[in-house]
């Protein structure tokens, strides 16, 4: 699966576990959210980053103590319509304050990706069978595309929308030019 | 009325050009036509029955001439010479190709307007009463709170991709003109004990195949919480709303499943632990917002015109329609004016091009160049001098735009029904012009009075009829459209859903049907009482026993 991130496709060393398989001795992991629960600890006592794939109906205050040992996450997109992983990107970046890599997983199409950097996402890792159709080109237009947003950012990158609140905010704070006297 | 500034005028342009992209990377296959529909709808492309079908976005229903203007040139350059009012305040055009589109998406931006989320899974063109500013009793205009919400909602990157359809409409009056109880969200601007303005906030209101009447979720929201409370309420409807079947995954069904006080309880939870004053609006931005919508200068004028009074006493036709049409304006000396798209054996909604130029010429003539589109599929002119009445009643009388059924028998609600959309199952247009060319005798209307009729080509209920005083639903069985009626629905603040009266009828039995209802009214109604009126003080019965009883 190809990982996208400020328009291009990235390298990375993670490992996906599959379920039921036991956790590498090292080595960066993505486990599944039931299996880190339940290996508790353990989890954490390896070599090696650790991250975690969420389904996108995941109870976060599962995990919310180990949040701040967590180096990934990922948030499943079983179907690209469905959003519930934009609105546990935002919980997980604005009510738990996980600051580590979150990936959003799955089906999502490169029209999705500037809203998935603005509720935290740090980069789209795809399904191999979309990216065949839409390639690398497509996502960087698709992230170029809009270069304005009327809400809270909660991430920041090279690229991204701009607010139109704070570009208004920053207008009024100008002095207002003075008019030269007539004459 | 709002005027762009450089970065809504960008915004939307770059919009056009990214639906350019995603046309193009259509028609290359690199877009299935799955991934594509949610991107078209909320560009607001529809495929229909025939052909694609645009809405076009008109923000609470207020344009100006100059817009009304290009969505004539829109109607002729790519289109069949009309256009057609929704019952969400938006025009849709029947005819356009796909090939066009993302030039008409050009056009429109050229005279601040767009397509913007009209359809898809998201939050949709807020709609408003169509008297706002206006009304002579209001606690504030509602249009500014519409523009915060239009552009916050505005490609929301959270709340794009929700379970449903998300609707919200917003009034500042008692007298609810924007059906706030049948809404997804409801708001009401309100002033609570302590002289404050705020909003009430009804919660899971909607039509469709189950529909329910909104309930109050908050009593009483200050006003500067507007959005956070809004993005509680989308977020644990985000995260909860039901996704496996998509009749049952919009808001009210999620507000009757979890019942209101639980629902309550999650929303305000959220409501706290988000950082409400980073999500509030800027007091200098709704400020900025709020002084385009400040009053115009009214000249002072007496209440009475007397040239419009000796106007009227001489002409029967222009006193009949100054009596339906006209409705009380704030300010002395002015009027507004409803201006009926309604002819007598006409299609209700539908507009020419050239009549959208009449509009356009008369608006700027006489109503400083704004109108109103009315969630009823008329068209308001909000700033009319009494003195001028006489001048811009000719003018219509010219466009064939001077009707005067305003709230009558013949001002009737219907959808586009099987004549155009891919959803419906029967035709709704023939049956509005049948029972208007019924009763298209103007003393008969008038001796009839206030009525609601609203009729609906399939389940969906874009026409509204859950919530007609009669209200028709066009359904199918075995190959056969028939008709199920159904009594004492309301779409005001005393907002109710009717019942279904019985069996349904056939296409040629319906007009018929509607008659011995209002026979029925007309033979058993107390002096001065209106239709909802009788009914609900007799209930279904008589009605039942006109439509149902061997004769």
């Amino acid at each position: 699966m190809p990982l996208i991130k400020n328009g291009a496709v990235q390298v990375h060393d993670w490992v996906f576990v599959p379920k039921g398989a036991g956790l590498p001795s090292d080595g960066n992991a993505v486990v599944d959210f039931f299996t880190v629960i339940e290996a508790g600890e353990a989890a954490f006592r390896r070599d090696g980053g650790i991250g975690v794939a969420l389904p996108n109906d995941a109870d976060l205050g599962l995990i919310a103590a180990r949040l701040g040992r967590i180096d990934l996450i990922t948030i499943d997109f079983p179907g690209f319509a469905d959003g519930r992983g934009f609105s546990l990107a935002r919980e997980l970046r604005h009510v738990y304050r996980y600051e580590g890599e979150l990936w959003a997983s799955g089906h999502l199409i490169p029209d999705q990706y500037i809203f998935t950097r603005q509720c935290g996402f740090d980069a789209v890792h795809v399904d191999e069978v979309y990216f065949t159709r839409q390639s690398e080109a497509d996502w960087r237009q698709a992230a170029a595309s809009l270069n304005l947003r009327y809400q809270l950012s909660h991430g920041d990158y090279e690229g991204a929308p701009q607010s139109i609140l704070a570009l208004r905010k920053a207008a009024r704070s100008k002095p207002a030019p003075t008019i030269p006297a007539a004459g | 009325m709002y005027r762009y500034d450089q970065f809504d005028q960008k915004i939307v342009a770059e919009r056009s050009g990214q639906f350019r992209a995603q046309v193009a990377r259509r028609l290359s296959g690199a877009l299935t036509e799955d991934e594509f529909k949610p991107l078209r709808l909320m560009n607001g492309l529809y495929l229909q029955l025939h052909a694609y079908m645009l809405r076009v976005a008109i923000p609470y229903g207020t344009l100006s001439s100059r817009q009304m203007r290009k969505l004539a040139h829109i109607a002729d350059k790519y289109d069949r010479g009309f256009g057609h009012f929704t019952t969400r305040q938006n025009l849709q055009f029947n005819w356009p190709k796909l090939k066009d589109v993302p030039d008409i998406l050009d056009e429109l931006a050229e005279v601040e307007m767009h397509a913007i989320q009209t359809s898809g899974n998201c939050i949709r063109n807020v709609t408003a009463d169509h008297y706002a500013g206006v009304a002579t009793a209001e606690i504030e205009d509602p249009r500014p709170t519409a523009e915060l919400l239009r552009q916050w909602s505005t490609f929301h990157p959270e709340f794009t991709y929700l379970p449903r359809k998300f609707k919200i409409a917003v009034t500042g009056a008692d007298d609810d003109r924007a059906a706030i109880m049948v809404h997804d969200i409801g708001l009401k601007i309100i002033r609570n004990d302590r002289g404050e303005v705020g909003y009430r906030v009804i919660l899971g209101g909607g039509l469709g195949r189950t529909p329910f009447v909104g309930r109050i979720v908050r009593d009483f929201l200050p006003k500067a919480e507007l959005l956070p409370y809004i993005e509680a309420i989308m977020r644990v409807y985000n995260t909860h709303g039901r996704r496996d079947n998509k009749y049952k995954a919009r808001i009210k069904i999620l507000v009757h499943e979890t019942g209101l006080e639980d629902l309550r309880a999650e929303i305000e939870a959220e409501f706290a632990r988000n950082d409400i004053a980073a999500i509030a609006a800027d007091a200098d931005e709704v400020a900025r917002i709020e002084a385009y919508f400040a009053a115009p200068s009214y000249e002072t004028l007496p209440q009475l015109s007397k040239s419009f009074e000796i106007a009227k006493a001489n002409n029967e036709a222009l006193g009949r329609w100054a009596e339906t049409n006209l409705a009380d304006h704030k300010i002395p000396g002015y009027s507004i004016v409803n201006i009926s798209i309604k002819p007598v054996g006409g299609v209700p909604g539908d507009v020419t091009s050239a009549q959208m130029i009449a509009l356009a010429d008369l608006a700027e003539r006489y109503s400083l160049s704004e109108l109103r589109i009315t969630h009823r599929q008329n068209v308001v002119l909000p700033y009319v001098r009494k003195n001028d009445l006489e001048a811009l009643w000719q003018g219509l009388v010219g466009a064939g735009l001077a009707t005067d059924n305003i709230g009558l028998v013949t001002d009737i609600i219907a959808c586009p029904g099987m004549d155009y959309c891919a959803l419906a199952t029967a035709r709704s247009i023939p049956v509005a012009q049948k029972i208007s060319t019924t009763f298209a005798d103007p003393a008969l209307q008038r001796d009839i009075g206030p009525l609601d009729i609203k009729i609906s080509g399939c389940i969906n209920a874009c026409g509204h009829h859950h919530v007609g005083h009669i209200g028709i639903l066009g359904l199918e069985k075995r190959g056969e459209e028939y008709y199920q009626i159904t009594l004492g629905g309301d779409a005001t603040e005393t907002a109710a859903i009717g019942e279904i009266t019985g069996p349904g009828f056939s296409e040629d039995e319906v007009a018929d049907a509607v008659s011995r209802i209002i026979d029925t009214y007309l033979e058993t109604r107390n002096s001065g009482e209106s239709f909802i009126e009788a009914y609900r003080r007799m209930g279904p019965s008589p009605f039942k026993e006109a439509l149902y009883a061997p004769h």
